[in-house]
Order: C-alpha cells, then structure tokens, then sequence
C-alpha cells in the first residue's frame, strides 16, 4: 500500500496534501497498489470530502491531542497504526511538520528516509526519485529497493486527477495521552495574513539593491498586483530589511513558485540554491554582468526604482481592460 | 549542562562542483567546510554553558576530514573533541549515521544535544530526528529560540511553523535542531586557536564502539546517477530604454508565463 499522511493549514488542506497525492498516484499506479490517505485529528469529515475522489482509502485517526501537531504524538498513533500493515511507501508533506516527523517515524518503523524528493519516475518495475543536492547544483537520482518514508518538496507535483470511484472513509480511534507527546506546544504565534513563501504561486524577491525596509513598499505592490507574495535575499535579511521567515537560498527556504522575480539580488549560488527550482525567472538588476542573470528566462537591465512602478503601471492597465469587460 | 553537539562535514557552498565521467560521484576538488547550521549549534551550546556551566562535546561522524571541523569548534570555546573515523562510514546513509552517533552518545552523559536543522550537502534533516527517535529522547527541530530551564530542567523553544511560529516546552535531555537566527557567531579567538591546536580528539572506529558493519539497517536505496539540473532558461537579457524592455517583460507575462 502506498500511504500519505495530510496536512491541514486553517480550515483547509494544506497545498502540499494535493502534490502528495499525487506523488502517491505516480507510485501506486504502475504497482497497481492502492493508495491510502491519512488524516489526524478531530473533525476532518468535512475537509476529506474534497479528497475522496483522489485516494482509495481515507483514514480518519480522531483524538484530541492529535488536533496540533507533535512528533512524538504523531509517531506513537502511526506507530500503532501501522503494525499489522504492509507500507511501500509514505509519503510526507516536507513542512515543518514532515521534516520534523519523518526521521522519528522511519526509526520507529524501520523504514529508510528520503527526504526533498522532487521528481519520482517508475522504470522497469523499478522505483526512481529525485532530489537536488548541494544546493541544487547536482540533482541525484535513486533507485528504491524497498520501503521507505519518503517526504515531498513542496509544490513539486501535481494534484492528481478524481477517480471515477469514491474512496472509502474509515474511521480509526486512536490512543494517546498527555505524557505521550513529550513536547507541548505551548502558544502558536501567528503572523496576521503572513502566507508561506513556499506555497506561493508568484513571489517578488528584493535583495541589498532594494536599499532599505522602505525599499521593500514597491515591491510589495508588484507582489499585490501578480496576486503573489514578497520574499528577500539573505543580503536584505541580514541588512534588517526583512525576516528570516522570507529568505529565499540555502540557509533559508526553498521555493518553486511559478514565477520567481528577483529585484537587486546578485544572485550568489547560495540564493539560487533556493530558487533554482521556479517555474519562470524574473530578475532586475543595474549590473548587467549580474550572475543572477544566468538564472533568468528574462534580464531587465535597469534601476528597480524606475523598472518596478513601470511594470505595476503596465499590469494595473491590463487588468484593468480586462475587468472592463462584461 | 553537558551539551553534545553534532557536527558535519559539506562542501563549502559556493564551490563550482563537476560530476565525474561515471556519472556517480563528484570530483574531489572542492573545499570542505562544516555544515553553516551546526554553526548556530556549536555558538548555542557554548553560550549555555557559559550561562549554567558544564561542558561542551563536539561529535562529528566519518571516513575522513573531520579533524578540522572540530577544531574550528574548540577554537570558539568547546571542550572535548570526539571522532569515530572509519572507511566503512563511507557513502552511510542519515538513519545508520544517526545509529553510529546514538551508540557513541548512550556512553556519554548529558543534558542535551544540539544538531544543525539540515545538512546544506543533501537538505536532508534526518540525523537529527533519527538520533532523537533511537535515544528516546523529546525532539525539537528547526528551533530559531532556546531557553534553558536548569533548575526545572525544561526548556522552551520557538519554532518557524509555516504561517508563523510556535512555542514548545520539554523536559530535559532533549534534542535541538538549530536554525539560522537562533544566535550571532562569535569568531574564534587567537588563545582558542592556540587551545585547540594542543588539544587531543579523541579518535574511535567503529569496532571501539561496539558497531559491526551488519549491524546497519538495510538503506532501501541506491544511487543511479548523478546530473546537472535541466535549466531550459530562455536567457533573455533586455538593455536599454526602460519602457521598451518593461514591455517586452509584460508580453512574456502575458504570453508566457500567462498570468496576466
Ligand atoms: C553559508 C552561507 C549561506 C548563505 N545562505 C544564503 C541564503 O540562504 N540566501 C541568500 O540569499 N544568500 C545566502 N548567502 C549569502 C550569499 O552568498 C550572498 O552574500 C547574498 O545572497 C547577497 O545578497 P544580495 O544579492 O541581496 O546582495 P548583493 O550581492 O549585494 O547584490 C545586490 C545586487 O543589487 C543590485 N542593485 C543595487 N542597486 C540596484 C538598483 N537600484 N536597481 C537594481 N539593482 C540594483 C546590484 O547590482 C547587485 O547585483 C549565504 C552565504 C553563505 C556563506
Ligand atoms: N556524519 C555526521 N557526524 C555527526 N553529526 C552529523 C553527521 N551527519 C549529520 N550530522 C548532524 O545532523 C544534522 C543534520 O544532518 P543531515 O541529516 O545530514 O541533513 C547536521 O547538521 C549535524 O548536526
């Protein structure tokens, strides 16, 4: 059995639940194996409506202290779950959930652990991911010889298509208590309206050519008119210009929006470590021999200042024909 | 407080790196340097015990090269240097990694352990955990806030969670990952370099710790290849009157791209 554990954010499933799926899809079609879906937690009858079509089986485990996340907690009710079932795979959400789970679950269920897969391939009845390595300067491909945990980059790939079946919902009482989870969570710090850089599908990057905070308005608006979000270099997060949360590159996240554009950033390999991986690569820039430049499908040459409120001037007028129409 | 930090060996991050003929490994020519977010760990543990007292041990885990990493550790203000050095360590994937690193720690006691949250060689993240999973011991990873708790013996970490962060308590020992943001690096001092040149590692292989080659778990993977990611970038370099290239770049939004 192929297995993926969800993940929900807010009301709704995470993002990365869908790509999960369909990861789970690429490796349970060519084995002809079922593909099960697992929800932890109370009261997810209504958020697995949206994915019934998409697995065959989906099992609702309900307690409590499943409702936020812990590593401990998780592992001791999938530990339980799992010991009279076969598992090929399981693949995990690479969130800060998934990061922090699947190491602790591949101990305890024996399984090997392969983490940041991008791209999974079935040749010759043989399993085959992919990962990029340092940086992704390398991508290295592996062949799976038997079980393992396997967690997903995010947004590198698809929801899969509805089945023409409903999957089955099957509902598992799980045990737990309190002394089980070893780590409590004690407060959730929630940055109002801050969405995750990683699952956006549009984000303005600005590095130390932005200048300072103030700099950061303008690319704000460009973020705002794409219907995206702004990230930063780490030359603009250690400047103090912006948080730790939004630096893209090797000591900071990882992103594969489709499309990336980077506003005065050099493009440093550490940078393009974290972006390397978009869809479509913008980059501005007044240095024309930038190396950012070598990782771009377009190079402005110019001053952000003059290039931006130019850009945003040009989207607002296309948008604003098309909202004229009936 | 008895800290163990982990440390790792990765090729330096901005080294150009070229796959061999085979296919299969990289060429050898490149810098080492220790892993950026062990940085984080070894600043961390140090300044703890600079609060509560106690020692700090670096461990680092491999075939080869290790010594130098752990000297840079001491140099900043660590203790004792440990190295289980053995070819068999070779290619070893994280879990068993982590198997060796728990073998040698249930000899040493201690308060907790601090891993960085990744290795930037492979973005992997799983040492850490693992270790944690196989010691029985509370896991908190990606921390970028520690506050240690000596008299409870708790601590109190912040983690990024997407969205946000979030706060957990946990008894001690535990295991920490670190991130970047967590503290500031000192650099090392002249007297620490000088102290770290003197100092002995003490060295150990893998029969010295009880471990026989079978005793590793099975790595349900193996390598097929190597190769350089696929770019199909359209390299486009607009110069020139700024309205004419922020134009062209709307046409490739509109056209291309087709968000617009
Ligand atoms: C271990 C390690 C880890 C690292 N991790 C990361 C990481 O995670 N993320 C990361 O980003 N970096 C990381 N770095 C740092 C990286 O090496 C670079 O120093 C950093 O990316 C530079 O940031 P920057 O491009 O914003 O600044 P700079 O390199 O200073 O570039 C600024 C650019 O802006 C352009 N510019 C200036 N003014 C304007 C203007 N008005 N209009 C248009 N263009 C303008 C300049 O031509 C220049 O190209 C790491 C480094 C190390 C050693
Ligand atoms: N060979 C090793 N020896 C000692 N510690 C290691 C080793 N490999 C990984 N670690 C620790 O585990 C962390 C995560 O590494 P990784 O799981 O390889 O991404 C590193 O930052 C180190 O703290």
């Amino acid at each position: 059995m192929i297995w993926v554990l969800g993940e929900t954010r807010g009301d709704a499933l995470a993002p990365v639940t869908y790509e999960a799926l369909g990861a789970g899809r690429l490796l349970a079609g060519p084995f002809k194996r079922g593909l099960s879906l697992l929800l932890l937690g109370e009261g997810m009858d209504d958020l697995s409506k949206g994915v019934l079509k998409k697995a065959d089986r989906i099992y609702l485990i309900e307690h409590k202290l499943l409702n936020s996340y812990t590593g401990y907690g998780y592992k001791k009710v999938l530990e339980e779950f799992f010991k009279d079932k076969d598992i090929s795979a399981l693949i995990i959400p690479g969130t800060s959930m998934g990061r922090d789970l699947a190491p602790l679950l591949s101990v305890s269920l024996g399984l090997s652990c392969l983490t940041n897969i991008t791209g999974v391939e079935v040749i010759n009845n043989t399993v085959h991911v992919k990962r990029p390595l340092y940086g992704g300067k390398i991508v290295e491909t592996l062949a799976l010889e038997g079980s393992a945990v396997i967690s997903i980059m995010p947004r590198s790939f698809k929801e899969p298509e509805a089945s023409e079946r409903q999957g089955e919902l099957i509902r598992v009482e799980a045990r737990l208590t309190e002394e089980d989870l070893r780590v409590r969570p004690i407060e959730v710090l929630r940055e109002i309206e801050r969405r995750e850089i990683t699952e956006a599908e549009v984000l303005v990057a600005g590095g130390r050519g932005v200048g300072g905070p103030e700099g950061f308005h303008i690319l704000e608006e460009l973020a705002s008119a794409l219907g995206g979000l702004t990230a930063a270099s780490r030359g603009a997060v250690d400047a103090g210009w912006r948080t730790h949360a939004s630096q893209v590159g090797q000591t900071g996240k990882v992103v594969s929006p489709k499309l990336y554009i980077a506003c005065g950033i050099s493009g440093a390999p550490q940078h393009i470590a974290g972006m390397r991986t978009s869809r479509y690569v913008i980059a501005i820039n007044k240095d024309p021999n930038a190396p950012i430049f070598r990782e771009a499908d377009l190079g402005i040459t110019g001053d952000l200042f003059e290039v931006i409120p130019e850009v945003i001037k040009e989207i607002r007028e296309i948008k604003g024909i098309q909202e004229g129409k009936p | 407080m008895n800290i163990i930090v982990c440390l790792k060996r990765v090729p330096d991050t901005g080294a150009r790196l070229e796959i061999e003929k085979d296919g299969m490994e990289l060429k050898p020519d490149f810098p080492w340097i220790l892993n950026p977010y062990d940085e984080f760990a070894i600043e961390e543990a140090i300044r703890i015990k600079e609060r509560f007292g106690g020692n700090v041990t670096l461990i680092t885990v491999g075939p080869e090269g290790g010594e130098e990493i752990l000297k840079r550790g001491v140099a900043t203000g660590a203790d004792v240097e440990v190295y289980v050095k053995d070819p068999l360590l070779q290619g070893l994937d994280e879990i068993n990694i982590a198997k060796v690193l728990s073998a040698v720690i249930s000899t040493i006691p201690f308060d907790m352990i601090l891993c960085g949250k990744q290795g930037t060689d492979s973005d992997s993240g799983v040492v850490g955990g693992a270790l944690a999973g196989l010691l029985d011991i509370p896991l908190v990873s990606a921390v970028k806030r520690l506050n240690i708790l000596p008299e409870e013996r708790q601590a109190h970490a912040l983690r990024e969670v997407e969205g946000g962060a979030e706060v957990v308590e946990c008894p001690l020992p535990a295991l920490f990952t670190t991130h970047k943001g967590l503290n500031e690096l000192r650099y090392p001092t002249l007297s620490g370099i000088m102290r770290a040149k003197k100092q002995e590692i003490r060295c150990l292989d893998l029969k010295s710790i009880g471990i026989a080659a079978n005793h590793f778990s099975n790595r349900n993977f193996r390598r097929v290849g190597l190769s350089y990611p696929l770019l199909n970038r359209r390299g486009i370099i607009l110069k020139g009157d700024i309205k004419r290239q922020v134009q062209e770049a709307v046409t490739f939004l509109k056209d291309e791209v087709r968000i617009l």
